[in-house]
């Protein structure tokens, strides 16, 4: 027998492919040493080419299984990726406040709001994209949009550094404690520098960019080993300094599987 | 631009378990400390924690189907696995679905059937119609089946409780008509070490164990079957695969740790690198 773990959940889609969604933070949060715990709120057909189908749990099991952890194994960080619904959000946040996740509870609590693909879709309709604002930004410890993300949530286009500061103010002002705002699809900048504040620190996280298109998972990797790192006891800037290192390595492990875009890959913590 | 080695890939069929001790959370965890990597398709989603479980929300079966269809085609596979299957419907599409998609039998994907059809209690997770669903439609196309006692029982009707009734059960299990048969030991609590049995037909394999005190042993099943996926995927053969998974199960479960009020799982973090753990 071995000593009790931290733990971390989830509040995500499933990816078939195995390469996003709660695969790519169940495999984070193992690699980072943290037993991951999960609360499905959609199963998706999806491969290396995208997705092709996917079915919505019902918002009571999605809540149920929050509360079911939570209850009895503890959670000490959590985290949400896709959501599918308006319903299911306003549900997931009513739930997170009976068990004292979030922002003004005791277990931090990340948002990386999933709400566009990797091709940059809006993956989430009007009402929905209003109940992240609404609903979770509040209660966010930390929130890990990507760039199009960025767009679709505050309406600025972040083109150059200046615009990535005007962002981070415009989702600030949407409440969440912290803003980490990607460089990751900035691709004419030859560094890939992520910015971090809360309004009254400002770090600029620069990290090498890799050259490769196999980037699936890359969003949820980041975020999910923040939320690791958070689950240990770091406070957010280390956390993410930790977790932009660990999604660095993966990038630069990817490989390809299909005909489209290959995984991140967290296989060199393997002993 | 990098291009690294693409790592061999398998597939599991199998229902979530919120708690992360065992289902596809299970799978998916053992094929990555195996070097594999893990592809899915969701067949149930359960509420559950060290307690048991409370609740389920089934997958539609079109579903079930399409996330095998979709990872065959784009991704490919080198072998599968199934779990919790939670109905008939579900059964009769995954069968569909691997005849699509060139999944056991004689195919080149080899199909290990962990034949899930009682919970950690020992009561039974669906109805007649799913277990004759089982065994007329998986089991055949089976390289190897994995059963519990509890699961033997349910399957043949043989109550095992020594280790010749073992034999016997996997005699009866064989005429279902997998390639293999593994009758796993774990339940035989009387039993001071924890013998699997591995039979093809023709003759008997002991896969000795050490049989651990410890009350942590949530996902162990699912450890088992899928350390033994995982081998096979790396092209091992069925004895050796057995072998590795018997040797990959004995160590989760001596690893295993406390967590919630009741079961805790088995452990797979001793295969990470010692500085990641």
């Amino acid at each position: 027998m071995t000593a009790t773990p931290k733990t971390a959940l989830t509040v995500a889609g499933s990816d078939s492919g195995g390469g996003a969604g709660i695969q790519a933070d169940l495999r984070t949060f193992f690699a980072c040493g943290v037993h991951g715990m999960t609360a499905i709120t959609a199963v998706t057909v999806q491969n290396s080419l995208g997705v092709q189908g996917f079915t919505e749990i019902p918002p009571d099991v999605v809540v149920a299984q929050i509360h079911a952890v939570a209850g009895d194994m503890g959670v000490d960080a959590a985290k949400t990726g896709m959501l599918a619904t308006a319903e299911i959000i306003t549900a997931v946040a009513g739930a997170l406040d009976e068990v004292h996740i979030g922002r003004d509870g005791d277990v931090p609590f990340v948002v990386d709001p999933v709400a566009a693909s990797m091709t940059g879709d809006a993956l989430l309709r009007d009402e929905a994209l209003a109940a992240i604002r609404t609903e979770l930004f509040p209660r966010a410890t930390l929130v890990t949009p990507n760039l199009d993300e960025v767009r679709l949530l505050t309406g600025v286009e972040v083109t150059d550094r200046d615009s990535q500061r005007e962002a981070a103010r415009a989702l600030l002002d949407l409440g969440p404690m912290w803003v980490l705002v990607k460089g990751g699809h900035l691709h004419d900048d030859p560094e890939c520098v992520d910015l971090l504040s809360d309004g009254v620190q400002h770090v600029e996280l620069t990290g090498r960019r890799v050259r490769t298109e196999h980037t699936h998972g890359g969003g949820d990797t980041l975020a999910s080993a923040i939320t690791a790192s958070l689950a240990k006891g770091l406070g957010v800037p280390d956390a993410v300094d930790e977790g932009k290192r660990f999604v660095e390595r993966c990038v630069a492990e990817s490989y390809p599987l299909g005909a489209g875009v290959g995984p991140v890959s967290p296989f060199w913590r393997l002993a | 631009m990098s291009q690294n080695a693409s790592p061999p890939a398998a597939l599991t069929i199998a229902g979530s378990d919120s708690g992360g001790a065992a289902g596809l959370q299970a799978d998916l965890r053992t094929f990555l400390t195996c070097g594999v990597h893990g592809l899915v398709a969701v067949t149930a989603v359960t509420v559950q924690n060290t307690l048991g479980v409370h609740d389920r929300a089934d997958i539609p079966a079109r579903i079930v189907a399409g996330q095998i269809e979709a990872v065959a085609a784009d991704m490919g596979m080198q072998a599968a696995k199934t779990g919790m299957l939670a109905s008939a419907e579900i059964i009769e599409a995954v069968a569909r679905a691997c005849d699509r998609a060139e999944i056991g039998r004689d195919t080149k994907v080899p199909f290990v059937v962990d034949p899930v059809a009682a919970s950690m209690h020992g009561h039974p997770l669906f109805d007649e119609a799913g277990l004759a669903a089982l065994r007329d439609l998986l089991l055949p196309r089976a390289a190897v089946i994995t059963p519990n006692l509890d699961e033997v029982r349910l399957l043949t009707g043989l109550e095992v409780t020594d280790r010749d009734g073992m034999h016997d059960a996997a005699v009866a299990l064989k005429e279902l008509g997998p390639k293999y048969v593994l009758v796993k030991s774990g339940h035989l609590t009387s039993d001071p070490e924890c013998v699997d049995l591995l039979y093809d037909g023709r003759g008997f394999v002991e896969l000795p164990g050490p049989r651990y005190s410890t009350p942590h042993t949530h996902g162990a099943g699912d450890a088992m079957a899928s350390a033994l996926t995982a081998g096979l995927a790396r092209g091992m053969s069925v004895p050796e695969a057995a072998r590795f998974g018997k040797w990959f199960v004995s160590n989760a479960v001596e690893h295993s740790y406390p967590m919630g009020a009741k079961v805790g799982p088995v452990s797979a973090f001793w295969r990470l690198a010692p500085e990641n753990r």
